[in-house]
């Protein structure tokens, strides 16, 4: 079974620091948005998911 | 006998009607009937969905996929409460398209899958309210629509979708029947508009058209009727998934108002207005050669550059979500390969990201985003429903 990696991640910006969510999609695609737009996102959805541990980039 | 100015009927003269009475107006009935039901051809507008035909696939561009909570072709979402139950794609299963269509969304079931209650296996669009205002739902004007689609399935029997609000407190489950198997046929459903309920009109979801490919009672409600419910299929529909290697294909859908399904037609008219109306929800650049470049930018730390892009059209909002592949900054001396791009500043216009490095950006100096070492690389922007 395909799963998605997810990994959440904090990006220093001019507004602050913001928290991504950084999906890996497999053979090097990737999907990235906000943490909070992702969780909309799953809270619709049943699609397993597994998360890593955050990080700063 | 004369003929009418413009679409040249038949008239008939005063002793044609005294002789044959009825028969001469029937004649000249049903030619101004085949006459208004063709004006359906090239009526562009009158489709409230996108991509009907099928044609616009950015993101997979032909490939296939088993992914499901995504996007198959521009516009149409797969949803599944089990994963990787079918596999799915522009023109799979490789079938000729009906008269008049060159793409179809084909599906096919690696599994087979006995749902339980809460299970859900189905696809179809949400669209913008601004696009179904003129519908009126929730007021007692509300229009009738009809849904119209060409399907092809190696299954046969009585199958189910439903349409429903942003909120899933209204639906309306509808059956339908394929009687031939591996046939393509044209179905039609006609509904009469739901005078109850909320119904936006605004930038968010106003209608929700699903297709059932299996669905479990917990989401299926009785065809024929509106409910205060959220339905994605009607009850005692054949679940698609339910047989190993099923096949189900569908092109040419079209909800529009009136009680006929009129003759199909995209919801612009042109392949080009068909791609830009997909862009207001998602957009992607693929440049199919090493080391081109999307766009500028400049350094914001050793591991940052800032890159802005113009959106080819005003998307619906601010893009919600970035997809890439494969890029790369460059200055034009070295090339440093991203490893992450992430939204910053976003509007329906412009878009700026922020290309991550792992080390050796410059702070103020021009970046070019590029294809890194790859014809594969891109960058796309969603702002989905």
């Amino acid at each position: 079974m395909k799963m998605d990696k997810v990994t959440f991640v904090k990006v220093e910006t001019l507004e602050g620091v913001q928290e991504h969510a950084i999906i890996d999609r497999g053979n090097g695609e990737f999907t990235s948005m906000l943490k909070s737009t992702y969780e909309a996102q799953q809270a619709e959805q049943s699609t397993p998911i597994v998360i890593d541990e955050a990080e700063t980039i | 006998m004369a003929t009418s100015t413009n679409y040249g009927w038949a008239e008939p003269d005063n002793s044609s009607l005294v002789k044959n009475g009825a028969s001469d107006i029937r004649t000249l009935g049903n030619a101004i009937d085949a006459s208004v039901w063709n004006i359906g051809y090239g009526q562009a507008g009158k489709n409230k969905l996108i991509n009907g035909a099928m044609t616009i696939d950015q993101r997979n561009n032909g490939a296939t996929s088993t992914s499901s909570g995504v996007f198959t072709v521009d516009r149409f979402e797969f949803n599944a409460s089990q994963a990787t139950k079918f596999t799915w794609g522009q023109n799979y299963g490789g079938v000729t398209p009906p008269a008049g269509f060159s793409k179809y969304l084909g599906f096919k079931t690696t599994t087979a899958v006995t749902i339980g209650a809460g299970d859900y296996f189905f696809f179809g669009q949400k669209i913008e309210g601004q696009n179904v205002a003129d519908l009126a739902f929730g007021t007692a004007s509300a229009k009738t629509i009809t849904l119209s689609f060409y399907v092809y399935s190696s299954l046969t029997g009585t199958f189910g979708g439903a349409l429903g609000n942003s909120a899933g407190t209204r639906s309306y489950p509808f059956s339908y029947t394929i009687s031939a198997a591996n046939t393509w046929e044209r179905k039609s459903i006609t509904i009469a508009g739901d005078t109850s309920g909320t119904w936006l009109t605004t930038n968010g979801i106003g209608l929700k058209l699903w297709l059932g490919l299996g669905v479990g009672s917990t989401f299926s409600g009785t065809a024929g009727a509106w409910e205060a419910a959220d339905r994605f299929s009607s009850t005692g529909a054949t679940s698609v998934v339910g047989t190993l290697n099923a096949t189900f294909y569908i092109t040419g859908s079209m909800i529009e108002v009136g009680s006929t399904a009129t003759p199909f037609q995209t919801a612009t008219g042109t392949v080009q207005g068909e791609l830009a109306a997909c862009q207001r929800y998602y957009w992607r650049v693929q440049n199919a050669a090493n080391y081109t470049s999307y766009a500028n930018g400049s350094g914001e730390s050793a591991t940052t550059a800032g890159i802005t892009v113009v959106n080819p059209v005003s998307m619906r909002v601010g893009p919600t979500s970035v997809d890439y592949s494969t890029l790369a900054i460059y200055d034009g001396v070295t090339i440093t390969a991203v490893t992450a791009v992430s939204l910053q500043q976003v509007s329906s216009t412009t878009t700026k990201v922020n290309a991550t490095v792992t080390a050796g950006a410059v702070a103020t100096r021009t970046y070019a985003l590029i294809n890194n070492a790859s014809s594969s690389g891109y960058l796309g922007f969603g702002a989905e429903l």
